[in-house]
């Protein structure tokens, strides 16, 4: 008896270090049992508190130097703009003005008339969020948001954002809690969507290629389409699945790989929004 | 024992709260999305200067902390590894530490390379997620930098703690 406890208080450390790698090693290995992802998602739940009010404490800091420093710009842009008005006598320099700006609203009209009835379809709501945490490995971008299960969030919802008045596809929600909910984006190697060329009809398939590069993959287009297909050319969601909404822009068309020995091609898009840079996010909410 | 369980419990919250920070502030820092480890740097400073015992349980909770706030590395995973490092560098307590600048970054420059070694084989062993191997992801060369960086402030914070001073004020005899 007196060997035993001897041992013990000799080996106290390696014997804790056996038994708690014992823990991890167990539930690695049981990471899909219904137990363990509860605690994951409540813990998960817990720590995003935390998450919550740290960033709402960054927010303030940044939103009030953005705003002094707004009101600056806007008193020189003010300055600048009233000096602008006494040169601005000479036509030709508004009709360059006007043929971007036709260019735009273009851009918006085909949004308009994609994406507004969906927004007025009363089986969809657009909940508001706000980016509070991002993953604190440097292994993968998953990010977290401020809206959870209390405001009807759930799995498999997708996300969307803005970025100089385009609305783009962000992700998808993949893990809930009360308050805060982590999304999977488009750039990760697991994501996949259902995709349509806006202009050419031709579908295909949008896989992530990873946090290190800045483009997604479409798969699976039919070489026909490649007469068709040009360099810019917006990609949104099909509808098909009914996972995501019809109409989301994706991406836009990079680059064009055909190979002769293959029935079908591969695109490289490069993402609408730009991640650096995410505004105006929305989780929709279909059947709410 | 009081001694080591208040180290032990000072140093779970103050690395919770580095793990806070990294998932929120940092990111104004972050070079190409990637940010220093300030909890293993902090990891690194406990179990060199308390002890395995508080370095693997401090390391065990961290890493657990680490998962639930992570996607879609399973429960476990952080907590294997910043449980394994916590142990093994407990074997420098009481060591000759021989300058307050070098040693300490190379002790965490160590440990960074062993974190990533020891996350991409359990990535392999247990078929979890689709990782490149580190040596050939540019953000293990940045986060390896960045640690380094961060280092000596740290340490220099950290040992202005006295809860951290106690097992060197024991070993002089004071």
């Amino acid at each position: 008896m007196q060997d035993i406890k001897s041992f013990f208080s000799k080996n106290l450390t390696a014997l804790i270090f056996i038994f708690l790698i014992i823990i991890c090693v167990l539930c690695i290995i049981n990471y899909e049992n219904e137990a363990l992802v509860r605690i994951k998602s409540a813990g998960n739940s817990f720590f995003s508190i935390f998450q919550i009010g740290m960033s709402g404490v960054s927010n303030f800091f940044t939103n009030t130097f953005s705003s002094v420093t707004e009101l600056t710009q806007v008193k020189d842009e003010l300055e600048a703009a009233n000096k602008k008005l006494e040169k601005y006598d000479k036509l030709l320099g508004e009709v360059g003005l006007l043929r971007n700006e036709i260019a735009r609203l273009r851009e918006e009209q085909h949004y308009l008339e994609e994406v507004i009835p969906l927004l007025y379809d009363s089986n969809v709501k657009q909940v508001p969020a706000e980016i509070i945490a991002r993953q604190p490995d440097n292994f993968f971008s998953i990010i977290t948001l401020n809206k959870g299960e209390q405001d009807g969030v759930k799995p498999g919802m997708p996300v969307v954002a803005f970025n100089n008045g385009m609305q783009g596809l962000m992700g998808k929600v993949v893990t809930v809690g009360v308050t805060t909910s982590l999304v999977m984006p488009i750039f990760n190697e697991s994501f996949y969507v259902s995709v349509v060329f806006r202009d050419a009809q031709y579908e295909g398939l949008v896989n992530g290629l990873g946090e290190n590069t800045d483009f997604v993959m479409l798969r699976y287009i039919n070489k026909k389409a490649r007469s068709e297909i040009r360099y810019g050319d917006i990609v949104i969601t099909s509808g098909m699945g009914k996972i995501y909404p019809r109409g989301i822009p994706v991406g836009k068309v990079n680059s064009i790989q055909s190979k002769s020995y293959e029935t079908s091609m591969e695109i490289t898009l490069e993402p609408i929004l730009d991640f650096s840079r995410l505004k105006n996010i929305f989780i929709i909410v279909i059947g709410a | 024992m009081g001694t080591k369980l208040k180290a032990t419990l000072l140093a779970i919250i103050i690395m919770a709260f580095a793990l806070i920070l990294q998932s929120t502030l940092l990111k104004f820092i972050a070079i190409y999305e990637t940010i220093p480890d300030l909890s293993l740097i902090i990891l690194i400073f406990i179990s060199s200067r308390q002890g395995g015992m508080v370095g693997e349980i401090s390391g065990f909770t961290t890493g657990l902390i680490e998962d639930f706030i992570s996607f879609p590395l399973p429960i476990g995973f952080h907590a294997l590894v910043k449980t394994c490092i916590g142990f093994f560098y407990g074997f420098i307590e009481g060591g000759m530490i021989v300058d307050q600048l070098f040693m300490p970054i190379l002790l965490v420059v160590i440990a960074t390379i062993i974190k990533a070694l020891l996350s991409w084989i359990l990535t392999l062993v247990f078929s979890i997620g689709d990782m490149t191997f580190f040596l050939l992801n540019y953000k293990f060369y940045i986060e390896l930098v960045y640690n380094a960086v961060f280092t000596p402030v740290l340490f220099k914070l950290l040992n202005a703690i006295p809860s951290f001073k106690v097992i060197e004020k024991e070993k002089r005899g004071l």
